[in-house]
């Protein structure tokens, strides 16, 4: 694939994929978002080194789910099984992407998964990161978002999948601040693609402050797009979290350094209730909306 | 008392011309046309027939099926299925049958019977249902209330996992040991300052601080294994919460939905105990109504079409209806089923299949049923040679019946052909009067052949092919003329008519005293006099039209016999009709092609010397004779040997040959004709060429009936007739053929004018002087024929034959000479 970026102001999504994680909804969450915002995908595949690293020495096992044996790990076995892993994420980013009609490259590297990803975005990327999976999910994401570099654009994190046919809402959480443009303007493109309703959540103190929130979404959305809103409390995850069971969205906006995401704690109760891909853009991108 | 090899012919005279063809006569059936008959409504001369189709149908006891047997067109496939439709149609309609799925086994569909007219609406409301529980269930699933419900199962689960990973987390991180995701599964690295330590780190450590590491990592990774084994537990602990929120949820709409069917069919305890296994069944299987994967939904995956539903998820809660039988509407009564094209599959039902991505793939809703489905409770007509030729039909019928249930196989399974695992619907109980129809031959060769058979068809229904020519049968059989002519719409037949067609069915019959019974023939001939009678715009159908319709039957089927007479006619085939000649006789034979038959003469002669008293068949000896032609010369021997020369041995060689016969050659009817070649050789008494010889004979040198003798006696006249009739020509026949005679008008014509004879004949002698025109002769009382007749030149043959033998015998070098002699 050619370097899209060089011939304009095409934004990117960069997709960081690594061997053991599910690759799937991250793929699926990177069209989805891609698709709305006409963007081309990066799949970033990360061998890691540290893998390598165990499987050099003479002990190393591995245990599987529901086995009480455990197998010997050789170095032949990893890079076999890496190279398996590679093969599997390219085959899924190209059914995805190619279906949707979006550009898109994927590489190979070596190294460290934070430490490439870092490598390789740049400042108005996108970066898409696995979700919630099976074990080490939740305390492995934190230790990736906190160490996600400053400039991109937003983060995406595939939180599970949606109900398979089912098409939820898109929901935009706004706190007021100054990513609520962002936010707001990714909620709708997504939600246009999607033909989807937007669900407005406004985290706000006061009714003044809550009244601008909306004030500001009415302005600008699109006449035709639907728009619900519902209104909550700062430092209310659990209304919030409660919300999105009920709402069952197809896609959730919000803003990384605002209500309620800023907290990892309750990042990962909202993502987990979410159980759809959650964009959290990044506070000083804001003039990058569109 | 003369014997039959000397009795004369002094007395015999030709027949008459009212013995040729017995007329009937238009003035004693007493009507002017048939509209003024009140028509048939049964067969008539079929009262063994009508009588056993009554009992078979009526006893209700195991093996009581029926065969009815007769030639084809006799009416018993009509007679037959208008008795039992009529018997059916008062009978009470037997129960319907459905077949569904079977929850526990879902190979083995269950059947299921039902009261007669509710098998449809049963399958109407499973289909309801269905369609309402595909709207009702998934708006549940959508609910505020079932989300959080789910969603918090969900978190719990995912929680509980991560509380597992976490604790031990924490405690590889104390020990400086990473939990790390592989693409295999998980592993233990241990680690130095953040960072796993690398293997050249690794090898360079003391011997201690390896082993203490190793150490750690083995404890560690006893933690993980049991975490890693605790995890199916805890996801199939969440997939039973979520099974019980789901049956928590849905279960009062599958109540309402199925009360509202249990209602409908309060009384029908087999549906009311169907509904309750549904209801366990939709909640255990609640997740078939949850929306499909986006894939399915966008119809990325093309979904083969399937046998019923739209969508084959839920097809387990449908009905097939195998049989229903609407009491309100068009299906009153039991059932009365013709299977034309008895099949196996369409005799014992099927299980179809559809493709789907290059397998074959089947369900309950694919059975469909055979006519042994349709016909339960009823009556199943089949034609027997069919059921016979189709593979595996009979042994399927036998199966069925013997077991009263009816199993679906496939061919395929009968052969062992298939190895793929298909349905095993549960076998229908099966109560069927089965009538087979077919011809005598295939009766009696299964109850030979087949030891099934007897047990299975015990009811004989036997058509019989003739009827007296009694007076009080012509005037029924003028009503079934009527009968036709009303309901094929045909015009009326004035007397006249009908009398022609009585004669043409004596002629059918091949006997003047009897009139044929097949109706299917009889009918042909009917609506083709009609046709020709209205090509004549009569409004009435005379005999004019049915001689018409005759000839025109002949003209189509005769070109065969016209190539054949003209070869005669042209001299290719040697046949001669005026002169004499020694060891020379005209027989006759007749051949069959299609319905069509002719006669045709064929020349036939003997040649004779001194031997061993061996008389050869050139016919059998070129595996051209068959056994009864066979059998017909050996009895010219046995003739022989009884009537001369009975004091010496037998010493003559003959050989005798159809001439010009390149087919094969079989019956005894020319026995009689090669025995008159014979005596003729021996006698060397020249034969009368103008005459023509049938009948068999039997060693006592009587003559006895043949077939075809009709026929026959036309193939010569024919011959005769395009050389030129002279007077002098004529046909030997049996005697006891005459009452079978129904001679063409023309041969009749001809013998009126004395142009044409027929010669009845009841012994050897009287054909051989009718033939060479010397007495036969008989033994005086000295035991000696006189030397001039037959009788005595074949004994004075026979002698010389034997002491000419002796001579050889006695010195071989006269023996030669003598025989010159001879």
């Amino acid at each position: 694939m050619t370097d899209l970026r060089q011939a304009g102001k095409i934004p990117r999504i960069v997709i960081g994929l690594r061997a053991g994680a599910d690759f799937d909804p991250s793929v699926g969450a990177a069209t989805t978002l891609a698709a709305a915002i006409k963007a081309e995908i990066l799949g970033l595949f990360v061998q890691e080194e540290a893998m390598f690293d165990l499987a050099g020495l003479p002990f190393a096992r591995v245990s599987k789910f529901g086995s009480t044996k455990t197998t010997p790990l050789t170095a032949r076995l990893m890079a076999a099984a890496m190279t398996r892993s590679a093969e599997m994420c390219r085959r899924a980013l190209s059914a995805h992407a190619d279906k949707a009609q979006i550009r898109w490259s994927f590489s190979i590297e070596q190294g460290e998964l934070p430490l490439t990803l870092k490598g390789n975005v740049v400042a108005g990327d996108f970066l898409v990161l696995s979700g919630i999976g099976r074990g080490l999910g939740a305390a492995q994401l934190i230790d990736e978002l906190r160490t996600v570099p400053s400039e991109i654009r937003g983060i995406v994190i595939a939180a599970g999948q949606k109900s398979a046919g089912q098409k939820g809402p898109v929901v935009a959480i706004d706190d007021g601040d100054v990513s609520g443009e962002l936010t707001l303007s990714l909620a709708r493109q997504v939600a246009k693609a999607a033909n989807a309703t937007i669900e407005l959540f406004v985290v706000a103190s006061t009714d003044a402050e809550a009244e601008r929130i909306i004030e500001r979404a009415r302005t600008m959305i699109e006449p035709a797009q639907r728009l619900i809103i519902k209104r909550f409390s700062p430092r209310a995850p659990e209304a919030i979290a409660s919300a999105l069971i009920r709402g069952d969205p197809s896609f959730v906006v919000a803003d990384r350094e605002g209500e309620p995401f800023h907290d990892d704690e309750a990042a990962i109760k909202l993502l987990r209730a979410a159980r759809a891909p959650v964009v959290l853009v990044r506070r000083g991108n804001s003039a990058d909306a569109e | 008392m003369a014997t039959a090899a000397s009795k004369g012919a002094t007395s015999l005279s030709p027949l008459t011309p009212e013995m040729l063809r017995p007329l009937c006569d238009p003035r004693s059936l007493g009507f002017k046309t048939t509209a003024e008959l009140q028509p048939i409504d049964t067969l008539i001369g079929q009262e063994r027939a009508l009588g056993a189709l009554r009992f078979g149908s009526d006893i209700d006891q195991p093996g009581y099926n029926l065969f009815a047997l007769g030639p084809q067109g006799t009416g018993r496939h009509s007679t037959i299925h208008s008795y039992l439709k009529e018997k059916a149609s008062d009978a009470v309609a037997p129960d319907d049958w459905v077949y569904v799925h079977n929850f526990a086994s879902a190979h083995r569909p269950k059947a299921m019977r039902l009261t007669a007219g509710s098998a449809v609406r049963f399958r109407d409301s499973m289909d309801e249902l269905v369609e309402d529980l595909r709207h009702a269930i998934p708006e549940v699933f959508q609910s505020d209330e079932y989300r959080e419900r789910r969603r918090a199962i969900d978190m719990e689960f995912e929680e509980t996992q991560e509380r597992a990973f976490e604790e031990l987390n924490k405690k590889a991180k104390e020990q400086d040991v990473a939990i790390l995701r592989t693409p295999m599964g998980f592993a233990l690295a241990p680690m130095s300052e953040g960072q796993a330590i690398k293997p050249e780190v690794f090898n360079l450590l003391p011997k201690e601080q390896k082993e203490a590491i190793e150490e750690k990592i083995s404890e560690l990774q006893k933690d993980l294994t049991a975490v890693l084994e605790k995890l199916p537990l805890l996801q199939k602990q969440h997939r039973v919460k979520i099974r019980d929120l789901n049956a928590e949820l849905t279960e009062s709409i599958f109540d309402t939905s199925i009360k509202a069917i249990a209602d409908r069919f309060a009384k029908n305890e087999v549906i009311l105990e169907r509904l309750t296994e549904v209801r366990k069944d939709l909640v255990d299987h609640v997740e078939l109504f949850l929306p499909q994967n986006e894939d399915e939904a966008a119809g990325a995956v093309p979904r083969s079409p399937t046998a019923r539903g739209a969508d084959p998820r839920f097809n387990r809660y449908l009905v097939n209806v195998m049989i229903s039988n609407d009491v309100d509407g068009d299906r009153k009564g039991a059932p009365l089923v013709t299977e034309d094209h008895p099949t196996l599959a369409n005799v014992v039902g099927r299980i179809e299949h559809i493709a789907q991505f290059g397998a074959l793939m089947t369900d309950f809703t694919m059975i469909r049923p055979g006519a042994l489905h349709r016909a339960n409770g009823g009556y199943l007509m089949l034609d027997a040679r069919k059921v016979l030729t189709e593979p595996f039909c009979w042994e399927a019928l036998k199966r069925a019946l013997r077991s009263n249930t009816i199993t679906i196989v496939s061919a395929a399974e009968e052969l062992s052909l298939a190895s793929t695992i298909s349905l095993e619907p549960e076998p229908i109980p099966l109560k069927v009067k089965v009538v087979l129809i077919g011809e005598r031959i295939l009766y009696y060769l299964l109850s030979t052949l087949d030891p099934d058979f007897a047990e299975l068809f015990k009811v004989e229904v036997d058509f019989d092919e003739e009827l007296p020519r009694s007076a009080e049968n012509v005037e029924l059989y003028a009503r079934l003329i009527a009968s036709i002519a009303s309901r094929e719409r045909l015009q009326p037949f004035n007397a006249s008519g009908v009398a022609r067609v009585i004669e043409e069915t004596a002629r059918l019959a091949g006997d003047a005293e009897r009139l044929s019974l097949k109706i299917g023939q009889l009918a042909d001939l009917l609506r083709e006099a009609d046709f020709w009678a209205a090509e004549a715009k009569r409004k009435t159908i005379a005999a004019a039209d049915v001689d018409r319709a005759v000839a025109e039957q002949i003209h189509r089927a005769d070109r065969i016999r016209e190539r054949s007479h003209e070869a005669i006619e042209r001299g290719t085939v040697l046949i001669d009709t005026e002169g004499i000649a020694t060891g020379q006789v005209n027989g006759l034979s007749v051949i069959s092609l299609g319905s069509f038959s002719f006669g045709r003469p064929s020349r036939i002669t003997v040649r004779v010397r001194v031997g061993s008293g061996k008389v050869i068949d050139i016919e059998r000896e070129t595996k051209l004779g068959g056994p009864l032609h066979s059998k017909g010369v050996l009895i010219l021997s046995g003739y022989l040997a009884a009537n001369y020369a009975r004091d010496v041995p037998m010493s003559l060689w003959a050989s005798i040959v159809f001439e010009q016969s390149y087919g094969g050659v079989d019956g005894d009817s020319a026995s009689s004709a090669e025995l008159y070649a014979l005596l003729s050789a021996l006698a060397e008494a020249p034969i009368s060429q103008a005459l023509a010889v049938t009948g068999s004979v039997n060693q006592y040198g009587q003559i006895q009936p043949i077939g075809g003798v009709n026929e026959k006696i036309e193939g010569f006249f024919d011959v005769c007739k395009a050389r030129g009739l002279s007077g002098s020509q004529g046909v030997l026949i049996p005697a006891s053929n005459v009452k079978h005679l129904m001679l063409r008008p023309d041969v009749v014509a001809a013998a009126k004018e004395g142009k044409f004879s027929i010669y009845p004949v009841e012994t050897i002698g009287q054909g051989i002087e009718l033939l060479t025109g010397t007495p036969a002769g008989e033994r005086g009382a000295e035991g000696v024929f006189p030397p001039d007749s037959i009788n005595g030149r074949v004994e004075a043959r026979l002698m010389r034959f034997a002491e000419n033998r002796k001579l050889f015998a006695m010195n071989d070098g006269e023996t030669e000479k003598a025989n010159e002699n001879t």
